[in-house]
């Protein structure tokens, strides 16, 4: 590293001359970079694909995907029920209301008109079994005139139409209307769009037609994903909330105000910058990695605090603006660059997740704390070597380095035996508990519902209202029996898949099944008067086909090679999923066919089994990956076993910690939670290394154990229990999410940051006393 | 020729199925002879036979589920040899059981229903029936041969027709499997029964089910309609009931059937004899009538639901009992014919009731066991 330059020259990092020496040049760089990633970062889109939340590459979802067309007419569709609450359905009021929603329906893009089911569509019918054979209509009567008479008549027609608990509710106070939708619109090609569709929805129908005496649940796949665009957005408002809370206490912990707007400046540059480096690869912003712009500006805020500390600590000290510049960043570089190169790994070893929102989570994480490296620790510096701090700030500064700081003092007490001891020993007993409780830690979602939103979501409610009141359950579970083209329902064929579902029906969870066989056999009753004793599937193909000649669209593929089996599920606990999963297997183990695969899995449940399969594998994986990853730098870093120890033990106490929390919250690890462990860790380990930094600087000159740590506590203890405030109050705002999984990852990851530094700050010191590191035999500790 | 050798090879591959059960998962899913599962929801399949004997009840249904329990043990879930729908179950005395089913399936327990076997299976049947029908046909062409009368033999050329159908019926079933169902079975003693089947087919057993006779053609029944029910008096009087009003009785142990004249063209699914001897028959849209003339005249009993009614008790005091679809469960007081109508809250169809304890009914159908109480002095409710 020898240089040609002066002696003097030779002691100042290439880094930092690099920086510093073209101080004029870097920032017309920055600020012609900024001008041009802040036009893209305003292209930036919410991107909230289906797909791209779902574990595309495994099995299942490779399955669904082969059938995905085929499955579509079956499941994407909303219902939206129309409530009175204001005596029964057979009103004319009623009925003027439901007629005029079934129309408006009709209206709004993306809506399959054909196949709308209603009372007042023409395709709900009534039948029954006379001496002449079958006799039935409309349920709506021909000639209904909202007279008492015809209303009689309607109530007749639903009884005999079999729509009671599907179409009409149990308690005959609310009606439903059943919407398939077009995922692509068959005239002009386009994608639907389910922020518009679900904001017709509100506006045209809820907004419409909800009275007092009228309510209207709306439920459906659309609708989540509608709400979820919503809610995500609303999220952004967050942002600007954290911005203002991060300069207060800015102003509040430097007194400054300069400095202040200056660190303020550099992170939101560095979000500017993250966001528009994403657009620029092509990607959108997911509500998961809407995260990420809160965490690099935390994070940036947090490495910015350091730097103005430096800053104004060496202007104390009566070095100039430039000088003491230069000497925040000589101090500082190691350290930050350190601190976020575990950061930006860290969030890399998400990407043994298989899960592209997650992966898209990881790689804008990665990206926004490398862009930090040059806005924080590089433009920072020489902004402030240009603007300076102000006066009153370093004068606060000098005043509260006089001061004894009871509080960091007290810290100073986990250096000595009885409360290194005693701070261990706490934290060895909850940690023990800590495990005990994480056992009853699960895996998926747990609560009812649409689990992406708040239970007392509109829509949660809604479902709610649906699952009492009519009678189907929300989750699905979804085996596609796959044959050869036009085999679908040959007898063999049906007659295995009947025995499935009569298998699966028996399975623990399951709560009833539904596909074609169910159709061929009611159909073989219905053919025979009615008469149940003709509740088979029979062999042969001409009585066959005309027991499914009423078959509803989407029980068979088009080519007839495939028939969902639909299995009904009494709720979406990966216990469930699982035992279904298996029992789906052990039936193709003892009913081996040839000619007949039932292939897993789709169906919202389904898809969740599949998920739940990949976050499980993953989970080990990536906790072994980002620890590796910290370990390795730390070591890289330090070169010290005992001070690695030292640092990754509290990391590991606040992940046992947090999963414990998790599982006494009844947050089970999931799409959105499983990151929040790499991001805890990845994040959490930069106070451990500013921390043992400083200490090692103390330590190398031959300090005890104490007052290596006053001196630490004393040049960056204020620095990372502020850090620790930021972080937690950057991703706080999030617990007040609509969104459920965000304001999941909102708590998890204000917890983490805030143990992880109560970790740093009482345990690093404590470890440290007990691994009799600086002690008394100064010369054999492993500083270096 | 080919047809027997194909006939022959279904039945070599129906015994080599059955024999090895190791052998069973090898060979395509047929649930003829695939044993049924234990299912831990056996109480809730669709159950469509229903008998009772003392304290013995018995119930059959969906996937070769067969419930027993004894006084008011526990319903258990007997093993069975086979996962067709069992239509039918007749129970003897206190160790002969018959059970019907779908594609051809009779079994038999001598054993209080312990254990079954299998007596009689669809490929077995489609064997007696061809040849059956081969003579049949040569016997009406050479008595069309011998007649002169135009319209006797248009007539019996007519009957030639249908047979050609059945014919081409039983040649399907060569093809694609033995699917015809059985709908009742009845035996009047350990040797003599009866099952009947769908599209008109009478079977009678003289020795136990050892060996069966085809008695479709004594029957008036030429478009071959299907089969539901038969009934037995003290007296062994029977009476067969079916498709679009078909009725019959034969007084000489099903050897000769009388049609008789049928107050309703619509299917009857069932009947009673009440305990004064009286016939009471009823099926599509709620028709109920009453004979007391052991069916040489009927009268409606006007029963005030619209429902079809499938099977039908005598109560321990005199009261009848009918159960049919959308749950609904009719109470008779038969000297006044006064009929109340009430509606099990399941609302779906019932297709067996038998009295438990008291004014408990235990009911079988579409969501499986069921019971209801009968309400004191009440008037019930509109169906």
């Amino acid at each position: 590293m020898q240089d040609t330059a002066s002696v003097v020259n030779a002691k100042i990092p290439l880094m930092e001359r690099a920086l510093f020496g073209a101080r004029t040049a870097w920032l017309i760089v920055f600020v012609g970079i900024t001008a041009f990633l802040l036009y893209h970062a305003a292209q930036v889109r919410p991107d909230a694909s289906f797909t791209k939340m779902i574990p595309s590459n495994h099995e299942f979802v490779q399955n669904y995907f082969k059938y995905g067309e085929d499955l579509a007419s079956l499941g994407n569709a909303v219902r939206v029920s129309v409530e009175t609450t204001d005596g029964t359905i057979f009103n004319a009021d009623y009925q003027e209301t439901l007629r005029l929603i079934t129309d408006e329906l009709n209206y709004i893009p993306g809506v399959n008109r054909s196949g709308i089911r209603s009372m007042w569509t023409p395709n709900v019918r009534w039948s029954e079994v006379t001496e002449q054979g079958f006799v039935g209509g409309p349920v709506i009567p021909d000639s209904y005139d909202a007279s008492e008479e015809s209303l009689e008549q309607l109530r007749q027609n639903v009884l005999r139409s079999g729509e009671v608990g599907n179409l009409v509710a149990n308690n005959f106070r609310s009606a439903l209307i059943y919407v398939p939708l077009n995922e692509i619109d068959p005239e002009t090609g386009a994608q639907l769009d389910y922020h518009q569709f679900s904001l017709n929805l509100e506006q045209k129908i809820r907004a419409k037609y909800q009275t007092d005496n009228i309510n209207i649940q709306i439920v459906g796949f659309a609708k989540v994903v509608g709400d979820l665009i919503d809610g995500a957005l609303q999220v952004g408002v967050f942002f600007v909330l954290a911005m203002l809370i991060t300069f207060v206490m800015l102003y509040g912990y430097s007194r400054c105000v300069r400095s202040s707007l200056m660190v303020l400046l550099c992170s939101i540059i560095a979000v500017v910058w993250q966001l528009g480096i994403i657009n620029l690869i092509g990607s959108g912003i997911n509500p998961y990695s809407m995260l990420v712009p809160f965490l690099v500006f935390a994070i940036g805020v947090s490495h910015g605090v350091q730097i103005i500390t430096a800053v104004m600590a060496y202007r104390v000290e009566g070095a100039d603006k430039l000088q003491a510049s230069r000497l925040a960043f000589r101090s500082l570089y190691i350290a930050g660059l350190t601190a976020l190169a575990s950061d930006a790994i860290g969030f890399t070893t998400l990407m043994v997740i298989d899960i592209q929102v997650i992966k898209e989570l990881a790689i804008a994480a990665s990206i926004g704390v490398a862009v930090i490296v040059l806005t924080n620790l590089g433009l920072l510096p020489i902004l402030t070597s240009y603007l300076g701090v102000s006066k009153s700030g370093v004068r606060y500064l000098e005043a509260s380095q006089k001061k004894e700081h009871k509080v960091l003092r007290w810290f100073e007490n986990f250096t000595t035996a009885r409360w290194a001891k005693g701070a261990v020993a706490i934290a060895v007993v909850m940690a023990a508990f800590g495990l005990w409780q994480g056992q009853a830690l699960q895996i998926g979602d747990l609560d009812s519902g649409a689990p992406e939103l708040r239970a007392d979501s509109r829509y949660n409610l809604d479902n709610a209202f649906m699952v009492e009141n009519y009678s189907a359950s929300t989750d699905i579970f979804v085996v596609m029996a796959e044959t050869a083209p036009g085999q679908c329902i040959a007898w063999e064929n049906m007659a295995l898949m009947d025995r499935f579902q009569w298998y699966m029906e028996n399975v623990p969870g399951v709560q009833t099944t539904r596909s074609i066989t169910y159709v061929s056999k009611l159909g073989m009753a219905g053919i025979n008067e009615g008469n149940l004793k003709w509740y088979s599937i029979n062999r042969d193909n001409f009585v066959l086909n005309a027991s499914i000649s009423q078959a509803p669209s989407g029980l068979i593929n088009r080519d007839c090679s495939m028939a969902p089996m639909i299995i009904y599920l009494n709720d979406h606990k990966a216990d469930t999923l699982n035992r279904v999963v298996e029992e789906v297997r052990a039936f193709s183990l003892q009913f081996p066919s040839e000619g007949l695969d039932f292939l897993l899995a789709s169906g919202n449940s389904g898809i969740e089994a599949a998920t739940n399969i990949v976050i499980e594998e993953a989970q080990f994986k990536m906790l072994v990956w980002v620890y590796g990853v910290v370990i390795a730098l730390c070591l890289i870093t330090f070169r010290s076993i005992r001070t690695v120890i030292c640092i990754v033990l509290p990391l590991m106490f606040t992940t046992i910690m947090s999963q414990a929390l998790m599982a006494w919250l009844g947050i089970g690890i999931k799409v959105a939670t499983l990151p929040v462990i790499a991001l805890g860790v990845g994040i959490g380990v930069d106070y451990g290394i500013y921390i043992y930094s400083k200490m090692r600087e103390a330590l190398a000159a031959n300090m005890s154990l104490t007052e290596s740590y006053s001196y630490a506590l004393s040049k960056t203890g204020k620095a990372v229990a502020f850090t620790g405030l930021t972080l937690a109050i950057g991703v706080a705002t999030w617990m007040w999410s609509p969104i459920k999984f965000q304001a999941d990852m909102g708590l998890l990851l204000t917890f983490m940051f805030i143990w992880n530094m109560l970790g740093a700050m009482i345990l690093i010191p404590a470890l440290a006393y007990l691994f009799k590191v600086g002690r008394k035999d100064k010369q054999t500790v492993p500083v270096m | 020729m080919s047809r027997i050798a194909l006939a022959a090879a279904l039945l070599f591959a129906g015994f080599g199925v059955g024999a090895g059960f190791s052998a069973y998962a090898q060979q395509p899913y047929d649930p003829i002879y695939t044993p049924a599962s234990k299912a831990v929801r056996a109480e809730q399949a669709a159950l469509v036979g229903f008998d009772q004997f003392k304290d013995t009840y018995i119930t059959t249904g969906v996937f070769g589920t067969v419930l027993m329990r004894h006084g008011t043990s526990d319903w258990q879930q007997m093993d069975i040899p086979t996962s067709v729908l069992l239509t039918s179950v007749d129970i003897i005395d206190d160790d002969y059981i018959w059970a019907a089913g779908h594609d051809g399936v009779l079994l038999q327990s001598t054993d209080g229903g312990q254990t079954w076997q299998h007596r009689l299976d669809g490929t077995e049947l489609l064997n007696m029936e061809y040849p059956w029908l081969q003579a049949r046909i040569a016997e009406i062409e050479a008595e069309i041969d011998s007649l002169e009368d135009a319209d006797e033999i248009d007539e019996l050329e007519f009957t030639l027709e249908e047979l050609g159908f059945l014919m081409q019926g039983l040649d399907i079933q060569f093809e694609v499997g033995p699917t015809k169902p059985f709908l009742d079975v009845l035996f009047l003693d350990r040797s003599t029964g009866f099952a009947l089947a769908a599209y008109g087919t009478l079977l009678k057993t003289i020795n136990g089910g050892d060996s069966w006779q085809i008695l479709n053609d004594r029957i008036d029944n030429p478009a071959g309609y299907h089969l539901n029910k038969l009934l037995v008096t003290d007296d062994n009087i029977l009476f067969l009931l079916g498709e679009y009003g078909l009725l019959s009785r034969s007084d000489d142990l099903g050897e000769s059937w009388d049609a008789l004249d049928t107050p309703y063209d619509g299917s009857f699914f069932g009947g009673v004899i009440d305990q004064s001897g009286q016939l009471w028959i009823f099926g599509l849209r709620g028709n109920v009538f009453k004979s007391a003339d052991n069916g040489e005249s009927f009268h409606a009993v006007n029963v005030p639901t619209r429902y079809n009614l499938n099977n039908g008790t005598v109560l321990g005091d005199g009261r009848l009992v009918f159960v049919g679809q959308s749950g609904v469960i009719v109470v008779i007081e038969p000297s006044t014919e006064q009929a109340v109508v009430y509606s099990h809250e399941s609302s779906v169809p019932l297709m067996g009731v038998r009295q438990g304890a008291g004014n408990e009914l235990i009911l079988v159908g579409r969501s499986g066991l069921q019971s209801f109480i009968i309400p004191n002095g009440s008037t019930g409710i509109k169906g």
